[in-house]
């Protein structure tokens, strides 16, 4: 019994993926800053590089809260109010930015927001630490007023002094130059397949102390694949540069172009739907995968509890009114879509 | 003496090349099991750096040769307990636009086994022994030593993790 649930749970556990050449990377950076420092005791160690499950940086300016603006917005179905269109352009639009903040006369480093494992929003403060004590309050109810104005009630409001606790480690001279050579190569490159035709996207090379590695993207209705891998390893040998490894992906540009139309959508769901109370969702995703654009809901009630198919409905009806709203395009619209909101115990709810 | 010994050995005399290949032949395990405590890549990886420059900067100080894995394993788990905490009350970073990749994530997170899940979601105190017994393989006495806990404790947390496990796969097959 112990043996085999041990063996379950390995096997359970094996199957989280490694990202692999991330991982090489961490290893290696972990190596290269403990070879540098001296070897002191009791050294305070810093984390820095940290991204939570979702975590948007709000940093698009806009003063479309502005007064004027206001009876304007409050017309507006709740969702339409994070999103814009001018000029047949579609764009989302942060409930509030480091911008807004600014404007109203505080120095603000940043702004972020996070909804996993809780709902919050952090805005950083500059300056000294007495003036992050001054204005801390009022910052805070400036933001909470924001949040507030356009009925976004399920995020806490964090005002914490920025002190550069945090921040990435500068680039050494190393790091510049494998960007340097990863630039050229990339530019040799597809510079070289779209002069001989090849339906090729893009060819984003990476090079550092742990890897040296292409991957390409190609259309996918390119099959001459042995090809451009021969011009590319001349291109390289040329440069002496050493040995790559090259990996081809397909990519449907009907897809894509989908993909980016469809981007501003997803950021309004995602950054609506679980900002407020009412909808109880907890996570947003999608998939392009099959003709219709799935966009699920997960929300954090059960499926037996009373209420949740009203919930799965209520949110449904709330996406296909901003989906059909007059300032969505055509395009958009057109895409096929389909709506799944999954309790908590993952059952379908509408 | 084993080569992983001699390794060892070499490492603790700040040899570069000979830790590189113990972390090459841990690698792995370490970021499964800092993926169970944070749920989410980026953190999982920042916890295994972590992980490894402590132990990078500190290696010479392991006494036995024979604790390296046990002595490893307790440094992980002490980051990743103390990055959780600090994640509580700390601070965020910004990225640019990374919410589509984020929310895709999400998706296939959603679509694993419902065991893991079931792993990732135990407290902290159950997770860590049943981690290090059935994932790591190491004794109950090792386990004590690095959790400094009475064997006893150490018995019971796994015995309620395991019931516990059970208890909530039963539930979601209902």
């Amino acid at each position: 019994m112990e043996d085999s649930l041990s063996s379950i749970i390995k096997q359970e556990i094996d199957t989280i993926k490694i990202p692999e050449s991330k991982l090489n990377t961490a290893i290696e950076n972990a190596i290269k800053k403990g070879h540098k420092m001296p070897r002191t005791f009791g050294k305070k160690i810093l984390y820095y590089s940290t991204a939570a499950v979702i975590l948007f940086t709000i940093f698009i300016g806009s003063g479309f809260f502005s007064p004027a603006m206001a009876d304007v917005v409050s017309k507006l179905p709740y969702l339409n109010q994070l999103f814009q269109r001018t000029n047949e352009t579609n764009k989302f639009v942060p409930f509030i930015s480091s911008f807004d903040l600014q404007k109203a006369g505080y120095n603000i480093t940043n702004v972020s927001v996070r909804y996993h494992p809780k709902k919050e929003v952090w805005v950083f403060v500059g300056g000294t630490k007495q003036y992050y004590n001054k204005v801390k309050t009022d910052v805070e109810q400036f933001t909470i007023d924001k949040l507030q104005s356009i009925g976004m009630d399920a995020l806490k409001v964090n005002v914490v002094y920025d002190d550069d606790n945090r921040r990435q480690p500068q680039e050494t001279k190393e790091d510049k130059e494998y960007i340097r050579q990863s630039e050229d190569l990339q530019k040799a490159i597809m510079e070289e397949l779209k002069l001989q035709n090849y339906g090729i996207l893009s060819a984003n090379v990476r090079i550092n102390q742990t890897e040296k590695f292409i991957p390409l993207e190609v259309l996918v209705t390119e099959n001459r694949v042995t090809e451009m891998k021969k011009i590319i390893n001349d291109i390289i040998n040329k440069k002496k540069l050493g040995k790559f490894t090259i990996e081809v992906n397909k990519i449907d540009p009907e897809n894509q172009t989908r993909e980016q139309r469809w981007s501003p959508i997803f950021s309004t769901l995602a950054t609506g739907m679980m900002g407020r109370k009412e909808y109880q969702v907890i996570s947003f995703g999608y998939s392009m995968e099959s003709s219709a654009i799935l966009l699920n809901f997960k929300v954090s009630i059960n499926s037996k509890d009373p209420g949740a198919h009203r919930l799965g409905e209520k949110i449904k009806g709330e996406v296909n009114k901003f989906i059909h709203s007059d300032m969505i395009g055509k395009t958009v619209q057109n895409d096929p879509y389909k709506i799944v909101v999954l309790s908590k115990d993952n059952k379908e709810i509408n | 003496m084993s080569v992983h010994e001699d390794k060892i050995k070499k490492a603790k005399k700040g040899n570069k090349k000979a830790f590189q290949d113990l972390m090459e032949g841990e690698k792995y395990k370490l970021f499964r099991i800092a993926y169970l405590y944070v749920k989410n890549e980026n953190d999982a990886l920042d916890i295994v750096q972590e992980t490894i420059y402590k132990a990078f900067i500190s290696i010479r100080n392991l006494k036995e040769v024979n604790y390296f894995s046990t002595w490893l394993s307790k440094i992980l788990i002490n980051t990743a307990i103390d990055f959780i905490r600090k994640d509580k009350k700390n601070v965020v970073v910004p990225i640019d636009k990374l919410e589509v990749t984020l929310i895709k994530n999400e998706q296939q997170i959603e679509d694993r086994l419902d065991l893991l899940k079931e792993i990732e979601k135990l407290d902290e105190h159950y997770k860590t022994v049943l981690i290090l017994r059935y994932y790591k393989d190491l004794s109950v006495k090792q386990i004590a030593e690095i959790l400094n806990c009475p064997e006893g404790t150490v018995k019971t947390n796994i015995h309620r993790a395991v019931n516990k496990l059970r208890l909530e796969i039963t539930k979601e097959c209902l």
